[in-house]
């Protein structure tokens, strides 16, 4: 029989058996809702990364362990743009933190996907990373949003069941290279990177927030006028229906009336798409804003202020 | 029938004492008992009383969601909100009254003993605006007068990521109400989540981005 030293096969076979047995008691499960069960990831003592949309209930969460162990958690904070969640379960241990990767994902590169979906066991599944950038804003009422998100995303080839959600994307080398979010259609997902992800961790857990930019506008989606004539390929724009004092907004210019057209380059047809934009990474960035105003594109400068 | 029981939940004790002084001239009540708090939790926070006599909105909110496990039948509210008209009429209270700041003590104790016998009792300043908000059943996205103002703040910390007890905790009123508000929320907006109330919210006007 040939050993390891001869088959290259035996070697990736038992490199990625070993990286996913290391993976284990760092990998949770989650009963968080109504819907399928989501996976964890423990990020220090006491506190798990979840994917925000699978934690349905703030309290009375169940965590199951690798030992089996079932503890209590409850949620201490929400990222809703990036879809993550941070928990704090009932005497976790720390031992099972993780290592991040400390470069980047590399398009190309094998990676593993960890999920606990079942009381049965760990579960992995194998593909490359397959992109890494901004992606397109999210599904809106039938149409997809042609914004792009400002974070990067990791996309990687690999097949979504329930119950993903949650787990770590690993490196060949065993580091997590991110933090998956969601399927994107059936055969791959999308993870937040392993650096954004503990930030946000991070920040969450001191002040249970997450950074939110702040124009102080209120705003509504409507009809771009003359979109065609003053060379815009998008249908819709946010009217300005009134605008703070002493905000961003006025400081930069914009008044009511405004019909905003694109943000930071990007185009804005829906509330959503704003609150995409305006996330924790643009807070203190100043920024061009096309507006129509009266018939005619005009093009502000507003410095993004932080949400309170 | 004896003289009406009164109980008084409001937040400060000069509160209190004027309220009780208010009370003290008319025979056909009695004040069994105060509170400066409403904690929420079921059990007994209330001696046997008729009437719970509340001097601010946050307290109505916070016994409105305990109502289930209280023995509380009628309340009688300090206000000039007409939001509360709505409040008090969808709760199963037996009766319940809403006076103005500036009543006199005969004014209170008359809507104490009525609302004690299951009347409701508004101020003839509110009369007409209370009954027509009586007779308004759908809210009105467009007005901007969806989500009352403590509905609004909640939203805003919902949209921040908060949770429960942490938002209790900014605007100093029990996880109980905090949830409380949040199905308001919900049933106002038509949402099913956080993210979705957040993104209901900005689309209708009532968040500022």
């Amino acid at each position: 029989m040939e050993g390891p030293g001869n088959n290259p096969l035996i070697s990736l076979s038992e490199g990625m058996a070993d990286v996913v047995e290391k993976m284990q008691p760092s990998v949770v499960r989650i009963e968080g809702g109504r819907r399928w069960p989501s996976s964890g990831i423990v990020y220090a003592e006491d506190l798990v990364l979840a994917a925000n949309h699978a934690i349905e209930r703030e309290e009375d969460l169940s965590v199951q362990t690798d030992s089996g162990r079932r503890a209590r958690a409850e949620v201490i904070g929400r990222d809703n743009a990036r879809d993550l969640a941070l928990l704090k379960v009932e005497s976790l241990a720390a031992s099972a933190s993780v290592d991040i990767s400390d470069t980047p994902a590399r398009v190309g590169s094998l990676a593993l996907a960890l999920g606990r979906p079942s009381e049965e066991g760990l579960r992995a599944n194998f593909g490359i990373v397959s992109a890494v950038g901004s992606l397109p804003g999210r599904w809106r009422r039938g149409r997809r949003s042609r914004s792009r998100t400002p974070e990067r995303y990791i996309q990687a080839d690999i097949a979504t069941y329930p119950g993903l959600a949650g787990g770590p994307l690993v490196s060949a080398s065993g580091r997590v290279l991110g933090v998956v979010v969601t399927g994107f259609g059936r055969a791959s997902v999308l993870a937040v990177p392993s650096d954004v992800a503990w930030s946000t961790a991070e920040r969450l857990k001191e002040s249970g927030s997450t950074k939110r930019g702040y124009l102080g506008i209120y705003s509504q989606p409507v009809r771009l006028p003359d979109a065609a004539r003053l060379g815009f390929t998008q249908e819709g724009g946010l009217l300005v229906a009134g605008v703070g004092d002493d905000t961003p907004a006025s400081r930069g210019g914009l008044i009511i009336g405004d019909i905003l057209a694109t943000v930071d380059n990007q185009p804005v047809e829906d509330t959503d798409d704003l609150l995409v934009i305006l996330s924790g990474e643009r807070v203190g960035k100043t920024i061009p804003i096309k507006v129509v105003r009266g018939g005619e594109l005009r093009e502000l400068s507003v410095t993004v202020g932080e949400r309170e | 029938m004896g003289p009406t029981r009164v109980f008084i939940a409001a937040p400060t004790p000069v509160e209190r004492a004027g309220l009780k002084a208010m009370l003290a001239d008319s025979r056909d009540l009695r004040v069994v008992g105060e509170t400066g708090a409403f904690t929420g939790k079921p059990g007994p926070d209330i001696p046997e009383a008729d009437v719970l006599v509340v001097t601010n909105e946050d307290v109505l909110d916070e016994v409105l969601a305990a109502l289930d496990d209280s023995v509380i039948q009628a309340i009688v509210l300090f206000s000039e909100e007409s939001e509360s008209v709505r409040k008090l009429r969808e709760s199963p209270l037996s009766g319940w009254g809403i006076v103005s700041p500036d009543s006199l003590p005969e004014e209170l104790a008359a809507a104490v003993v009525a609302a004690g016998r299951g009347l409701v009792v508004l101020p003839h300043s509110f009369a007409e605006e209370g009954l027509s908000v009586l007779e308004n059943s759908a809210p009105d996205y467009l007005s901007g007068g969806v989500l009352t103002p403590r509905e609004h703040e909640v939203l805003e910390l919902i949209s921040l990521g908060l949770p429960n007890k942490t938002i209790a905790r900014q605007l100093n009123i029990s996880e109980h109400t905090v949830k409380f508000h949040i199905s308001s929320i919900y049933a106002k907006l038509g949402a099913h989540s956080r993210a979705e109330a957040v993104s209901l919210g900005a689309r209708t006007g009532l968040l500022k981005l």
